[in-house]
């Protein structure tokens, strides 16, 4: 049986989790297991990445690595070709440190990966992926192996479009959604969960992996739209009916989401050791701030011009802004961040390497200047990207992060007033959550914040493995009993495998090398090199 | 590297044919170095990016650069052929 189990759940926090798992509102006890679960075990807030997002945080519970290092910003990767700034999703292929479905497989641990954003297209020696963050269109062609889809498909009422992301849907995440579409979207999520779950019991069934690791992300998604009726703080005292349904909704997402995680925990078997976690926590945001139209303001950034804006506005290749003129602009609202254009030449766009830092201190001055009309300042904090994402990536990183006071999102649309407020909607908090239970995992309660960099040390310390030196997180001790950890000492192991480039897409061969060609030739020696199979 | 545009071309068709298996599309016939991502295959942006990367997986060792496919003087592109995404891979294969 299964040694490890993961469960994640996108967007989890204990707001909500404490207060589903006590009778507090004489409902009873939405998620029963849960609450035994969190008394048996223990538990401790989790420390998301910098900018408390699903892509880059992801990314780093399972690189053991912070985004400076594995290179994961946002879910959209921008590339400043001067005259414009082409806009492509990140994927794994922009992933620039090793994950541990590679540690663990190379060490011939079997594993599962089900619904992990980042995990396509899919890469050699990963195990068995079902990825998350993908259209059901492509589904079959980033599923790893390659046969595994058709075996998917033959669990009974399997359904592709039910399981995997809708894009056009998940746009409604964060739009504003009318009464009736939201109690069907809170109800959709409870339909992809199911899904979700039932591949999950079926490949521990059928292939007993070494670790099963498996994200619901519908916490995530619902809690987008329909915080106010999971956050204590802000549940109807005097409901509307709809009021009424939309709460039922969204405790029995929760409880079957409960039941799920109960099967598959028994499914595991009692010598499992069962973790879960979150990528971010959750809160609440009541306004708008309008970044780019401050940026603009202050003289950094310039609007193109109205066709420039049409083409643009709904597009994810371009963005709608003079880019001859533009020296400073926030990309997407989900990146919180502001980029700095520096010229790489004279006459390029952008401010000059000489002047970068005296223009970035000036920006961040004026940044910290921006308050209500109150006089409270709107942004908490400013990140240079030196302070937050220091490693091999971080030439790529943002110049600067922003830490909004409520911990909301930027907006970059082109609209008056720059700042405003609104009913409160669900937004990402830096707290997610970690639990623990199973043999050898200390009953202790809740312990001191971890950091989501520790899943990944922790998950392979669970399987017996090393931990690569390179790491950047590591075991907390805390968690395992004195005995389990007394036989089962700690051991720091050989650093991770670089990440090759251009790695084939499994089941599918490049076309037409010239196995003559010089160039060729030295890359495929610098591959295997990197792999260790050359001095 | 030896390429010809025609095996690029075959090469993507293939890609196309794999992509699209799961779709449901009613096709007019086979589809062919004319037929229209946009108005034939039903792309939308993110379809695009799924071959994108097929294509930059298939050719792992030349930056493909699609955006200078895909726009043109600072404006998006509205519909590209098969042909067309080969002709393109192809002259990048090339140095072009």
């Amino acid at each position: 049986m299964a040694k490890t189990l993961f469960i994640g759940m996108d967007g989890a926090t204990f707001t909500v989790l404490d207060h589903l798992t006590t009778d507090q509102t004489g409902e009873g006890v939405a998620m029963p297991f849960m609450k035994k679960f969190m008394e048996k075990g223990t538990r401790a807030k989790l420390r998301s990445t910098a900018n408390p997002l699903t892509p880059p945080a992801w990314v780093s519970l399972t690189t053991g690595r912070h985004p400076g290092t594995h290179g994961i910003y946002d879910f959209v990767r921008l590339d400043d070709r001067g005259s414009y700034v082409y806009y492509d999703l990140f994927g794994a292929k922009n992933i620039k440190a090793e994950t541990i479905w590679s540690i663990m497989n190379r060490q011939n641990r079997s594993t599962v990966a089900l619904n992990f954003t980042m995990t396509a297209p899919p890469r050699e020696g990963t195990g068995s992926i079902v990825p998350g963050f993908v259209s059901w269109k492509h589904l079959r062609r980033n599923t790893t192996p390659p046969a595994l889809f058709d075996r998917i498909c033959t669990i009974p009422d399997f359904e592709p479009k039910e399981l995997a992301w809708d894009f056009d849907r998940e746009k409604e995440a964060v739009a504003v959604l009318s009464e009736a579409e939201m109690e069907h979207w809170v109800r959709y999520h409870g339909v992809r969960e199911k899904q979700w779950y039932r591949v999950a019991e079926y490949l521990l069934k059928e292939d007993d992996p070494d670790m099963l690791g498996v994200v619901f992300d519908g916490v995530d998604k619902i809690q987008h739209q329909a915080w106010q009726f999971l956050d204590p703080e802000l549940i109807p005292k005097d409901p509307s009916p709809w009021e009424k349904r939309m709460r039922q909704a969204c405790v029995e997402f929760f409880t079957e989401l409960d039941q799920y995680i109960e099967k598959l925990v028994t499914l595991a078997g009692p010598d499992c050791q069962v973790f879960m976690g979150s990528d971010h926590g959750f809160t609440w945001s009541s306004e708008v701030l309008r970044i780019n139209m401050f940026l603009a303001e202050k003289g950094y950034l310039f609007w193109g011009d109205e066709e420039t804006q049409k083409t643009g506005a709904d597009s994810m290749w371009s963005a709608n802004l003079d880019w001859d003129r533009t020296v400073a602009y926030c990309g997407t609202p989900s990146s919180n961040a502001i980029r700095i254009r520096v010229a790489d030449a004279p006459g390029k766009p952008g401010v000059k390497p000489s002047e970068y830092t005296s223009l970035r201190d000036q920006l961040i001055r004026d940044l910290e200047s921006l308050e209500d009309e109150n006089g409270k300042r709107l942004i908490s904090e400013v990140l240079k990207r030196e302070d937050v994402f220091n490693g091999q990536d971080m030439a790529n990183a943002p110049d600067l992060t922003l830490v909004l006071h409520d911990f909301g999102f930027v907006s970059v649309a082109n609209l008056e007033p720059m700042h405003l407020k609104r009913d409160p909607v669900g937004t990402h908090h830096p707290n997610g959550v970690f639990l623990a239970c199973g043999p050898g995992i200390a009953a202790k309660g809740e312990i001191e914040r971890l950091d989501i960099v520790d899943v990944a040390a922790t998950l392979l310390y669970s399987q017996g493995l090393s931990i690569p030196s390179d790491f950047e997180g590591e075991v907390p001790l805390a968690v395992f009993e004195p005995d389990y950890k007394s036989k089962h000492p700690v051991e720091i192991g050989e650093p991770t495998l670089p990440v090759a480039k251009g790695v084939a897409r499994v089941g599918q061969a490049s076309a037409e090398p010239d196995e003559d060609s010089e160039e060729y030739r030295k890359q495929i020696l610098d591959q295997l090199q990197m792999l260790g199979y050359m001095e | 590297m030896t390429v010809t545009q025609q095996g690029v071309e075959d090469a993507i068709l293939e890609v196309l044919k794999d992509i699209v298996q799961d779709w449901d599309l009613e096709l007019d016939g086979q589809m062919t170095p004319d037929s229209l991502l946009v108005a034939n295959l039903g792309f939308s942006s993110v379809d695009f990016v799924e071959l994108a990367t097929s294509i930059e997986d298939l050719y792992p060792e030349v930056e493909l650069d699609f955006d200078g496919l895909i726009i043109n003087n600072g404006r998006l592109v509205e519909d590209l052929s098969v042909s067309q995404v080969a002709a393109f891979v192809y002259r990048r294969l090339n140095g072009a």
